[in-house]
């Protein structure tokens, strides 16, 4: 404003002033920007992993005190063996032990199963005092990790309550030993 | 005689759509950007699993499961890094009660800071001395064969070096979180080595880390939705 009033006026009819491009280079800061964005591409962690929660019961001195008192009928034993096969029995005296796989059609419908078996007697809403059917993993030692994560995400997605991960032991290989069909 | 030369196009084309997006996408990672990427020893393909819970960034010890079964640890903070190792190098100047001896020979200043640079590991106390000795170059170079966690190890003739390293980073960290790492073909074997040793050291209550995968959409799912929000 200040030189329109100094210049009388001088836009019209004075020379034109001479009109510069608007145009200006780009090119360097276009490199640095590249250059920035890759660095930040590169380094960047995206988001943080995801993680499952797993809570062992303590290690008691005396194995008296970890007993717990089960119906049989509700325990499910899952044994995760070698080249993702999963073996599982229901009970405890003289169980039938089935093969099944970690699809969806596999373990997760037999897990299922066992607990809607269950929760006719229990209902919906829950009757307290009524105990869920209980799970025991446990894992062979040429099971994989994958293994474990993926009955523990089973479990997760069927919403069993109660399941426990244990040891493999001899006298497991022995109710296999015992009870389970030769193959034809 | 009017030879005409064509017309040279300029060479100038017009950046600013580019130039916009260059810088929109530099601002959402510049802002993104919480933590860099941190060298590391190991890599581990995770198994996936429906959890959603996200991983604490901080007060973290992971414990790695590579997929032949080698254990190694890592802290997520700094300071931790150094304080550990200064528990392992002398644990009695931290408690004259503690009666864990000390397990890694003195080291350099500037190897203690190399040590807090290391985001996981993988070698027994004796090793570890040496190996923060070493060039850069030759760090790499090494391979890391893990972290004893079985009570009597017959391959490094050493203890149970895990537990000794949980201790220090309770110690370092009181509250301090723990998770395992497990790669996909991780034998179960060391799985439950790492069980064990957590379990006798209390801690009872840990994460396993796994990468996200989507839910089932069936019946099961949702039935299991409704009951968590009742």
């Amino acid at each position: 404003m200040a030189e329109m009033v100094g210049g009388g006026g001088g836009k019209k009819g004075g020379p034109k002033a001479k009109k510069k491009s608007t145009r200006i280079d780009m090119t360097a800061m276009v490199d640095v920007a590249f250059l920035l964005l890759t660095f930040f591409v590169l380094t960047a962690t995206m988001s943080n992993s995801q993680m499952m929660d797993l809570t062992m019961p303590a290690k008691s001195e005396n194995p008296e005190d970890a007993k717990v008192d089960v119906v049989e009928d509700k325990v499910m034993t899952i044994i995760l063996c070698a080249g993702d096969t999963v073996k599982y029995f229901i009970g405890i005296t003289n169980p039938e032990i089935k093969i099944t796989n970690y699809a969806d059609e596999g373990l997760r419908k037999e897990i299922q199963t066992h607990l809607n078996k269950f929760s006719p007697i229990c209902g919906e809403p829950r009757v307290p005092n009524c105990w869920d059917p209980i799970f025991v993993v446990k894992p062979r030692h040429n099971s994989r990790y994958q293994n474990v994560v993926d009955v523990l995400d089973e479990f997760a997605i069927t919403g069993a309550k109660k399941y426990a991960l244990a040891k493999f032991e001899k006298q497991d290989s022995m109710t296999l030993v015992k009870f389970e069909k030769p193959a034809k | 005689m009017s030879i005409k030369k064509p017309k040279r196009g300029s060479p100038a084309l017009d950046m600013t759509a580019m130039v916009d997006v260059a810088f929109l996408l530099l601002t959402f990672f510049i802002l993104t950007t919480t933590k860099f990427r941190e060298d590391t020893s190991l890599q581990v393909d995770s198994p996936t699993s429906i959890s959603d819970t996200k991983a604490p960034e901080k007060s973290l010890t992971t414990i790695l499961i590579s997929d032949s079964g080698a254990v190694f640890i890592g802290f997520s903070d700094i300071g931790t890094r150094e304080k550990v190792l200064q528990f392992a190098q002398n644990p009695y100047d931290s408690d004259p009660n503690n009666i864990i001896p000390a397990r890694v020979a003195k080291v350099s200043n500037e190897a203690a800071h190399e040590f807090a640079a290391v985001s996981n590991f993988g070698l027994s106390f004796a090793q570890l001395g040496s190996w923060l000795a070493l060039s850069e170059e030759d760090k790499k170079k090494y391979k890391q064969k893990g972290v004893p966690a079985r009570e009597t190890d017959t391959v490094a003739h050493t203890g149970n070096e895990l537990r000794d390293w949980l201790y220090y980073a309770r110690w370092a960290d009181p509250e301090m979180k723990f998770t395992v790492k497990g790669d996909r073909n991780a034998p179960y074997s060391s799985f439950s080595d790492v069980i064990n040793t957590l379990q006798e050291m209390k801690i009872n209550h840990f994460g396993l880390i796994t990468g996200l995968e989507e839910g089932p959409k069936g019946e099961a799912a949702n039935k299991n939705k409704e009951a968590e929000k009742k």
